[in-house]
């Protein structure tokens, strides 16, 4: 009979653990087995680790876990989502978040949408070139003031804490010259950016204004209404 | 698990909304607690049940019996709360399980109830680790090895074959040893050689 290596024996005991039920040792397992401490041990780690895990209690829920929980649901099945309470508060603070990061991103986009490259100008120097700001920028300045003081105004947060967590490092560092394929996808996220904008801004008069729903909402909404390819290439 | 009886299930399909409130409170005590094992503690556990209980009664008409019923629900559970972590951990930029491995040294998003003081090291560590599977293999040991369901029972609730179950049941045991053996020994080095990552 071949001796058999530890490594061996030792990815045998993971796939016997990963079984679907008891599996006899093959004789030249029990043999290794049999000879070899460290295998020992490891057949043994493998079953605690199994032990264990099954045995590890969880704490008890809140003794309020249930309340309101019924009436919250019936909410959610109403309006035909949930609406997760405990959300609604931060609500205007995510959806000010979000507006920021869009502004912030075509403000970002902007930077790379250069005009079209000539033949003896290489796209890298032709995406650093300056050009006269779009004045479709002001208008996001201002929505995005508007929101903020109305995020201010709830004083539920800090709105630049949350700002800072959702924006992309990328976008603040402003570095780097991208490739032509990076500069048609950034070309497509910002359209998408752009769709995004204003499916927010048309849930913030509806929604947000109400206090009835949260970052959570928007983000399944948005999907819904232009698919999770959307969200996904934004993200 | 057991399912609620066929006619209260019937008439919920149906639209009775009082059959619904039935099969809600039947279920949500076992699917608060599977929430909860993905997301680590309770009051995301509840939001994510919310989540879950929504898409029941939306969906309600498009479950086929030909699975048991419990297994339709945590599959939307698992969904769902995979959906959650991956939400909490897109949004507060934290890494992903992979970069987890890599950095594990970085905070994990351990949960909470790591610092429950009811539990022994042992059991924080096994609990730590698990936490730090990739998406996949945290799904199925939770399933197998935490609610102890079987491997056809774990396949019907996340959806794929036996044989995904035991490949993923075998590399989440392989990697958790790993990780438990970095922890046991800091100065020991982690082996990144597991491509299996889902």
């Amino acid at each position: 009979m071949t001796p058999l290596h530890c490594s061996t024996v030792q990815e045998a005991l993971w796939e016997r653990a990963a079984s679907s039920g008891p599996v006899p040792l093959s004789p030249a397992l029990a043999e290794h087995l049999s000879s070899c401490p460290a295998c020992q041990t490891e057949r043994r780690a493998v079953h605690d680790l199994l032990e264990v895990s099954a045995a590890i209690g969880d704490p008890a829920p809140p003794v309020d876990i249930w309340d309101g929980f019924t009436e919250a649901l019936e909410r959610g099945i109403g309006r035909g989502r949930p609406w997760l309470d405990r959300w609604s508060r931060a609500a205007m603070g995510l959806a000010a978040t979000l507006v920021v990061g869009f502004a912030l991103g075509a403000v970002w986009m902007r930077a790379i949408d250069r005009p079209p490259v000539t033949a003896d100008v290489r796209p890298e120097a032709a995406a650093v070139t300056d050009e006269p700001r779009d004045p479709r920028m002001d208008l996001y300045l201002e929505e995005i003031e508007t929101v903020l003081v109305a995020y201010r105004a709830s004083e539920q947060g800090d709105a630049v804490d949350v700002f800072r967590r959702s924006v992309p490092a990328t976008m603040l560092a402003g570095e780097g010259v991208p490739s032509e394929a990076a500069r048609q996808r950034l070309e497509q996220q910002r359209a998408a950016r752009e769709q995004l904008r204003t499916l927010v801004l048309a849930m913030l008069a509806s929604e947000i204004e109400s206090e009835r729903t949260g970052f959570g909402y928007i983000e399944r909404r948005i999907a819904e209404i232009a698919g999770q390819e959307l969200l996904i290439l934004v993200h | 698990m057991a399912d609620i009886a066929p006619d209260i299930l019937n008439r919920a399909r149906r639209g009775d909304r009082r059959a619904f409130d039935e099969l809600v409170r039947f279920y949500r005590d076992d699917l608060l607690r599977v929430t909860y094992r993905f997301v680590g503690n309770y009051e995301d556990a509840r939001d994510v049940l919310q989540l879950v209980f929504v898409k029941v009664h939306q969906n309600l008409d498009r479950w086929e019996p030909r699975a048991p019923f419990w297994s339709w629900l945590y599959r939307i559970a698992v969904n769902e709360s995979l959906g959650w972590k991956k939400r909490e951990q897109r949004r507060y930029g934290l890494i992903t399980p992979s970069e987890e491995l890599v950095q594990s040294d970085a905070p994990s998003l351990a949960p909470s109830p790591l610092e429950d003081a009811s539990w022994g090291e042992t059991e924080r560590r096994v609990l730590d680790a698990i936490d730090q599977l990739p998406e996949m293999q945290r799904a199925t040991f939770i399933l197998r090895y935490r609610e102890e369901l079987s491997v056809k029972e774990t396949a019907a609730a996340l959806g794929c074959a036996e044989g995904t179950v035991k490949a993923n049941g075998y590399h989440a045991i392989r990697r958790l040893r790993k990780i438990l053996r970095k922890m046991e020994s800091p100065a020991g080095e982690l082996e990144i050689d597991d491509t299996s990552a889902l």
